[in-house]
């Protein structure tokens, strides 16, 4: 990796990685990309505004003409990349432009950093305590998994088309820590935090260092295949909320409907029905996947707790 | 296995409390004094390493869950966990109490978890909700082991299947009528007739309870593939039910009164 593109750079995770990236004496160039210029923040004059999406011909024009080896996505799951608190989801149709422009004939592209979300497992009272990378959850996904499911399974098509090319997919875990707004992290900076009472399932965060950390190192040994990553241990729900500062909880209703009202009402209307589903069900991963082939989360949920916005 | 840190004070990764001596102990007491639970064969159940125990299962609100697991538990030492149906964990308090005592999701990834990975001991009912809710007449007659799921579970964590023979346990709530409403069958027992709904739901009678382990049984194919073929899958599962068949028509023969042993 000497050449790299990372697409999301005006956003909180795509601005960090950005900078470890030309922190790294291999990098010889780093690019900045956003999708709008509303994503640019007024401290970010590095980062260019170059559309990959819905038309990527400029981009992959780019990417020939800077020689990019390496593209990092940090755009394709708004909720764990983007500013904003928002419904997440993946973005399929850049999903299939960024694809189109790494797999194209004279692309130099040769490493393909896919930065996905944990909300690719379904939220039910039928889970495993961890979900396993290769668990089979698509076809019954609905809502942001739909999406998620939707979009890697374009990226993994490309994979095995072009097999020069070395594609990894990282499921991110609810990143918790300054400037992130995820719905974990929505739900832990809050003064009162709505619990669904009699519930009480296992909770996992991942820490923006480890995040970076994770995707930077993913990109130098040009990782292949698609990887949980999260924080290192398990958190039960009530402990996390424990450990947010001994705050008072507010009880949620058991009605679905009812308790989603109630976090609409308590001003977490975009992350509501995620946030319900989690409430109840957790949604915690296996990161040992990752572990095996080299990488290792230096910090642990306590971390993430402590680096959350207070 | 890595040790957790930070899973929180006093549960394990799982939401089980950790053993401070108090858990199950109204049921330990009503274990020794009330049915007065023995075990025969305890030297079947292996002493380190996963092992798969499969018992017959019947009575409303059964107990024979907490029999094995706590009884495996006092007699061996060893910490035992149920699979049991997700549906409990879709209620608020349901699920949670159920954790802490070491019930567990019956989730294939679940059970590959806890028996391959942390080498547990783990007790499943192969007959489901077909035990509980079965007619009078069948009485200690095992129903279908499903579709031998829990041998292929089994094989491919690369772990035994311990079959426990429970004998008295379907006496503790005898069904004394079926009634049916749809599809559903809900079978009313002879508790719920003498002190009502609910409080017949917890008043089990002081049937005599023995608990015969038999040889644990090994297989051959190799663990961790992703398919076992279903042949092999059912032919173990129907000669695992057929030993358990035999041992409790045994138990059953020697036995006097129900409730005196």
């Amino acid at each position: 990796m000497r050449r790299v593109v990372v697409l999301g750079a005006g956003r909180p995770l795509g601005a960090r990685v950005l900078a470890a990236l030309e922190a790294l004496p291999g990098v010889e160039r780093a690019i900045g990309l956003e999708s709008r210029p509303g994503f640019i923040p007024d401290d970010g004059p590095g980062i260019e505004c170059l559309p990959w999406s819905p038309d990527h011909r400029a981009f992959a024009e780019r990417l020939r003409k800077d020689e990019i080896d390496t593209v990092v996505d940090c755009a394709l799951v708004e909720a764990r990349t983007g500013a904003r608190a928002r419904t997440p989801g993946a973005d399929v149709i850049a999903a299939m432009c960024v694809g189109a422009a790494v797999a194209h004939d004279d692309s130099p592209v040769r490493g393909w950093v896919v930065v996905s979300s944990t909300d690719y497992y379904p939220a039910s009272s039928y889970r495993p305590l961890l979900h396993r990378e290769e668990e089979r959850v698509g076809d019954f996904a609905t809502g942001p998994a739909e999406t998620i499911a939707e979009a890697e399974e374009y990226v993994r098509a490309i994979a095995e088309r072009k097999p020069h090319v070395e594609v990894a997919i990282l499921r991110l875990q609810a990143i918790v820590g300054a400037g992130f707004r995820g719905a974990l992290a929505e739900l832990f900076s809050r003064d009162r935090i709505p619990v669904c009472p009699g519930f009480d399932p296992a909770v996992q965060m991942l820490h923006p260092d480890d995040a970076v950390a994770a995707i930077v190192w993913a990109a130098e040994v040009g990782l292949t295949g698609v990887f949980n990553v999260a924080s290192s241990g398990l958190l039960r729900l009530g402990e996390a909320v424990r450990r947010a500062g001994g705050r008072r909880a507010v009880a949620l209703p058991f009605a679905p409907p009812v308790g989603r009202a109630a976090l609409r009402a308590l001003g977490l209307a975009p992350v509501a029905g995620e946030l319900y589903d989690l409430l109840r069900h957790g949604n915690a991963v296996d990161a040992g996947k990752l572990a095996r082939a080299g990488f290792e989360a230096r910090r642990t949920q306590v971390d993430c707790l402590a680096a959350r916005d207070a | 296995m890595k040790a957790i840190p930070d899973a929180g004070p006093g549960l394990d990764r799982w939401g089980r409390r950790l053993g401070d001596g108090s858990e199950g102990s109204l049921f330990m007491a009503a274990y020794r004094h009330w049915w007065r639970v023995e075990w025969e064969g305890l030297e079947h159940v292996p002493r380190a390493g996963g092992a798969l125990l499969v018992a017959n299962h019947a009575g409303m609100m059964p107990v024979d869950g907490g029999i094995v697991q706590y009884g495996i538990e006092a007699e061996l030492g060893r910490r035992v966990f149920s699979l049991a149906h997700h549906g409990f964990w879709r209620f608020p308090f349901a699920g949670t109490a159920l954790s802490r005592i070491g019930g567990v999701v019956a989730h294939p990834d679940n059970a590959q978890r806890l028996l391959g990975e942390e080498g547990a001991l783990v007790v499943v009912f192969p007959e489901g909700e077909k035990g509980p809710v079965k007619p009078r007449s069948e009485r200690y007659r095992l129903q279908r082991f499903g579709r031998g799921g829990f041998v292929e579970t089994a094989m491919r964590a690369g772990v035994p299947v311990v079959p426990i023979a429970l004998m008295g346990t379907e006496d503790t709530t005898p069904v004394v009528a079926n009634l049916e409403l749809g599809r559903h069958r809900f079978p009313l027992t002879l508790n719920a007739l003498l002190f009502g709904p609910v409080l017949g739901s917890i008043a089990w009678f002081p049937a005599k309870i023995r608990a015969r382990v038999l040889p644990a049984v090994h297989f051959d194919e190799p663990a961790g593939q992703e398919h076992y073929p279903r042949s092999a899958t059912m032919d173990h599962a129907e000669r695992i039910r057929g030993d358990m068949q035999a041992a409790l028509d045994e138990l059953i023969a020697a036995r006097g009164h129900p409730w005196w042993g």
